[in-house]
């Protein structure tokens, strides 16, 4: 005789179950799980392919003549920076030029501190022009003017390491970028110089500058720093950055600008503006 | 005999269909990953089929180097410009007030400066009337952004002056 048997049919259902659970978890959720994730980057790609149709068909791309106009910018660029073999040889170059203008705009006395490496402390260079009585005044402002000198040698990262990279053609030459410290004291047309400090052709730019009006004559240090390439080991090499690694991005990414070919007029001549009236600091 | 196999088979038949079922939706599923992935290759495929015929952010990136390449080459000359083209501008605004202390910190995008003035206090409310008619010559500067000033400093100077201290930011031009 048939007799229905409840304890046998719940342990079939539990089989069952656990059959359809066991399925649903090691199989089917994974399963859905990926069809949603294959969904949504076929559906970005998508949307990143019309974008990109739609951009190309507004886009004025490049033709011969931009692309002329590129690889002369970047003759240019690597025209512009200085070739020596050692750093004696930069501060050969820099340092008359500074004395020589530091004459030409009368300033009384000046001081060059340079340092041989990043970690060591700027110390006088010989080259100098009629330095007296700075030194109780310096002896005052050492402090601050070694915490910018140190910021100075160490700037990583180096803002134009990314501009620059490709710019060493030489197996052997190196990108090299140091700080120097210039000491003025006395009368004279400091604005006229600081104005023409960056006009030679080791093209200084300014850090920093510290001016002080005060008796007995007006008195100032200013933080330049120079690139060139070099020929030898150097410890003012600039540390190559991974390439399109980019800091303090200086154009928009998305500027209306890079959608239109670039104007070869803006890669002028450097302009030199003198100032319109260069006051004499003697009071 | 016959119906007792018939009966174990009939047993049999219920669970293996179900596991059949099972089964069927796990190869469904499989199938449509299958698809996807193909379409997914093959739009990718496209994609960078399209990216290379029309390089788009390549040409962006030259044109970017081109802007950050003439930047470059005019920075020195602009910063040494600039800076001495505000001072000398500052010595123009500054009478009667005497400049004493004149700092400044360049970057990529302009420069921070901080500066003393000295306002003589010929009577009271003097200094100050005196130091804000300059702040507000200052402030007219339309390349100067963010300028601030303390109050005046603790020191008070020889001869009645007081010095007042100014702060801001100053954009390449």
């Amino acid at each position: 005789m048939n007799t229905w048997k409840p304890g046998k049919f719940f342990l079939k259902l539990a089989a069952f179950l656990a059959l359809l659970t066991a399925f649903a978890i090691l199989d089917w959720y994974p399963a859905v799980k990926e069809l949603g994730r294959l969904r949504r980057q076929y559906n970005d790609l998508l949307r990143s392919s019309n974008d990109h149709a739609a951009m190309a068909a507004r886009f004025v791309f490049s033709d011969a003549e931009e692309q002329s106009v590129f690889f002369q910018c970047d003759a240019r660029l690597r025209q512009t920076l200085l070739r020596v073999e050692t750093d004696a040889a930069w501060l050969g170059i820099v340092l008359p030029e500074l004395v020589r203008r530091v004459g030409a705009a009368r300033i009384d006395q000046a001081y060059f501190w340079v340092s041989p490496d990043p970690d060591s402390d700027p110390e006088e260079h010989p080259a100098r022009r009629e330095a007296t009585d700075l030194d109780s005044w310096l002896a005052g402002q050492r402090p601050e003017i070694l915490s910018h000198f140190r910021r100075a040698a160490k700037s990583t990262p180096f803002p134009w390491r990314f501009l620059l990279s490709g710019v060493e053609h030489e197996k052997n030459e190196n990108l090299a970028s140091r700080p120097l410290i210039i000491v003025l004291g006395g009368d004279g047309l400091l604005a006229d110089f600081i104005n023409r400090c960056s006009w030679s052709e080791a093209r200084l730019e300014i850090l920093h500058l510290h001016l002080e009006l005060t008796d007995p004559f007006p008195r100032a240090w200013m933080i330049c720093r120079g690139q060139y390439l070099i020929g030898n080991r150097s410890p003012w090499v600039v540390a190559n950055e991974k390439r399109g690694v980019r800091y303090n991005l200086l154009i928009d990414p998305d500027s209306p600008l890079l959608w239109q070919k670039v104007d070869p007029s803006r890669l002028k001549r450097i302009e030199r503006r003198e100032l319109a009236r260069p006051p004499d600091s003697s009071r | 005999m016959g119906v007792l196999r018939d009966r174990a088979a009939f047993r049999l038949a219920g669970p293996l269909l179900f596991v059949l079922l099972l089964a069927a939706v796990s190869l469904l599923l499989q199938r449509e990953k299958d698809h996807r992935h193909q379409q997914l290759r093959k739009e990718s495929a496209r994609y960078a089929a399209m990216v290379a015929a029309t390089p788009i952010e390549r040409v962006k990136d030259n044109r970017a180097r081109f802007y950050e390449t003439g930047f470059y080459l005019d920075y020195p000359q602009t910063v040494s410009y600039q800076v001495a083209d505000f001072l000398v501008r500052l010595h123009g605004m500054m009478p009667p007030l005497q400049l004493f202390h004149f700092q400044v910190d360049t970057g990529l995008h302009g420069f921070h400066f901080e500066l003393s003035v000295a306002a003589a206090a010929a009577g009271p409310g003097d200094a100050d009337q005196r130091f804000l008619a300059f702040f507000e010559r200052l402030r007219a500067c339309p390349e100067l952004t963010q300028l601030s000033w303390s109050a005046k400093a603790p020191t008070a100077l020889e001869n009645r002056m007081i010095v007042f201290s100014i702060s801001g930011q100053s954009e390449w031009q």
